[in-house]
C-alpha cells in the first residue's frame, strides 16, 4: 500500500489515538482525499485496537497477601540497599565500617603500647655523679634497687652499662662493688 | 475512525494518591504498602499476561515493587505511577527472559520472519469473538504476546501506550526519553506488527 510519505507516521499515531489537536485536522482532511492513506489508517486502527481490546481482556488475578508481607519485609529489612533512594553501595558501607573500626582499634594499640625492655638500663641509669653531692651514693644505691626489683638480669645490665662508662676505673668499680655488696641480702 | 481516547477508558478508579506517593518517599513504609494495594491487582494482570505464568508473575510483582520502592526518588510525577510500575515490570521481564534464553529466538532457530508469520497466524481477529470470558482472556493475551516480536524499545512503548494506557508524555517521562523518541517507537513498532499481521493473513489465503 504506498501511502503519502510525510503522512504516514502522523496517520499511525492518530489511529493509536496520540496525535497532537493541531496536526489531527490536518490529517483527517488528508485523509478523506487519500484512498490509499485512508486503507492505511483503517488498517492501523484495527491493529491498535485489538491492543486495546486485549488491555481490557486480560485475566483478571488478585495478588496475594503474602506478596505484600514479602516486599513489606524485604524493604524493611535484611537488606540496607532497601532504603529509598539509598545509591550508596553495600561494599562502600561495608568498608567504611571496618575502616573506623581499625581505626579506633590502632589508637587502643597505641595508647596500652607495653614498654621494651631494652629501656631499663636507660631508665635506671644513675645520674652522673657530681662532687659534693651527699646524696649521690644513696641516689645510686635506689636506682640499683630498682633494677633488682625488676629482675637480677636488670639490675646486671646496668652495673655493666655504669662499668662501660667508668672505663673500669677504681673508683667506679668501687661503686660498683659497693653497690652490690649493700643489695646482698 | 477511532477517536476514542484509550487513556479515558484505561484510567485507574483510584487516584495515582500523590500524598501517599510523597509519604513514601520519605520513608514511609505504610504508605508504600497502600499504594501497592492499590495497583497490585492491575499489575499481576499485566505480569500474568507477559510472563504466562502465574508464580513467576507473582515474582515479577514482588520485584517490581521493591525496585520501586529502590527508585521512589527518580519518580517525578510526570506520569501515571502506574505506568512508571509498568515500565519496571517490562524490564524485569525481560531481564527474566534473558537469564532463561541468552540467545535470541532467531539466532538459536533461524527464520524471524516465519517465526513471525507462524505466531501472528494465531493471532485473532479483531471483532469482538463471542464465547467464554475464559477464551476471550486467553485471546487478549496471545494478542500481547505478539508484542514479543518487537524489538525491546518499541515493544515497551507498544505495551505502555496501550496496556498502561498513559500519553505520550506519560510514557517518555516513564522511560526517560523525548516524546519525539516516543512518537517514532511506536510508529515503528505498529509498523511491524501491521506488516507481520499482513504476512501472516496473505499466507493464510
Amino acid at each position: 500500500m504506498k501511502t503519502c510519505a510525510r503522512y504516514r507516521e502522523s496517520i499511525a499515531l492518530l489511529a493509536a489515538a496520540s496525535l497532537e489537536a493541531r496536526e489531527t485536522a490536518e490529517v483527517k482532511r488528508h485523509l478523506e482525499q487519500c484512498p490509499s492513506c485512508r486503507a492505511y489508517f483503517q488498517e492501523t486502527s484495527v491493529l491498535c485496537d485489538s491492543h486495546t481490546t486485549a488491555s481490557r481482556q486480560l485475566p483478571s488475578e488478585e495478588v496475594s497477601p503474602r506478596i505484600y508481607a514479602r516486599v513489606a519485609s524485604a524493604i524493611r529489612g535484611r537488606d540496607p540497599r532497601s532504603m529509598p533512594g539509598s545509591g550508596i553501595p553495600l561494599w562502600l558501607r561495608i568498608a567504611s565500617v571496618a575502616a573506623v573500626v581499625l581505626m579506633i582499634a590502632g589508637w587502643f594499640a597505641l595508647l596500652h603500647r607495653p614498654t621494651p625492655p631494652t629501656q631499663i638500663a636507660g631508665e635506671l641509669t644513675p645520674e652522673p655523679e657530681r662532687k659534693g653531692e651527699p646524696d649521690t651514693v644513696s641516689a645510686n644505691l635506689i636506682t640499683y634497687r630498682l633494677a633488682l626489683n625488676r629482675s637480677p638480669e636488670a639490675l646486671d645490665q646496668l652495673l655493666n652499662h655504669e662499668a662501660a662508662r667508668s672505663n673500669f676505673s677504681s673508683e667506679p668499680s668501687f661503686r660498683i662493688t659497693m653497690a652490690r655488696s649493700s643489695l646482698d641480702p | 475512525m477511532s477517536t476514542t481516547s484509550n487513556r479515558d477508558l484505561l484510567e485507574p478508579t483510584a487516584s495515582d494518591g500523590l500524598d501517599l506517593i510523597d509519604r513514601a518517599r520519605t520513608g514511609d513504609l505504610e504508605a508504600f504498602d497502600e499504594l501497592c494495594r492499590q495497583h497490585g491487582d492491575r499489575l499481576l494482570c499485566q505480569a500474568i499476561a507477559l510472563s504466562g505464568d502465574s508464580a513467576m508473575a507473582e515474582d515479577l510483582v514482588q520485584e517490581t515493587f521493591i525496585a520501586a520502592w529502590r527508585g521512589l526518588p527518580r519518580f517525578g510525577g510526570r506520569c501515571h505511577f502506574f505506568t512508571w510500575l509498568c515500565s519496571i515490570l517490562i524490564h524485569r521481564h525481560r531481564n527474566s527472559r534473558r537469564k532463561k534464553w541468552p540467545l535470541p529466538f532467531s539466532f538459536l532457530f533461524g527464520g524471524e520472519r516465519e517465526q513471525a508469520e507462524n505466531f501472528l497466524a494465531t493471532v485473532p481477529d479483531l471483532s469482538p469473538t463471542p464465547g467464554s470470558s475464559a477464551e476471550r482472556e486467553e485471546n487478549a493475551t496471545r494478542v500481547l504476546r505478539s508484542l514479543e516480536k518487537l524489538p525491546a524499545k518499541q515493544r515497551e512503548v507498544v505495551y505502555l501506550r496501550f496496556y498502561a494506557g498513559d500519553s505520550l508524555e506519560g510514557i517518555a517521562a516513564a522511560l526517560d526519553c523525548s516524546v519525539g523518541t516516543v512518537k517514532s517507537r511506536l510508529f515503528h513498532g505498529l509498523e511491524k506488527l501491521r506488516r507481520m499481521k499482513s504476512i501472516a493473513e496473505n499466507r493464510n489465503l
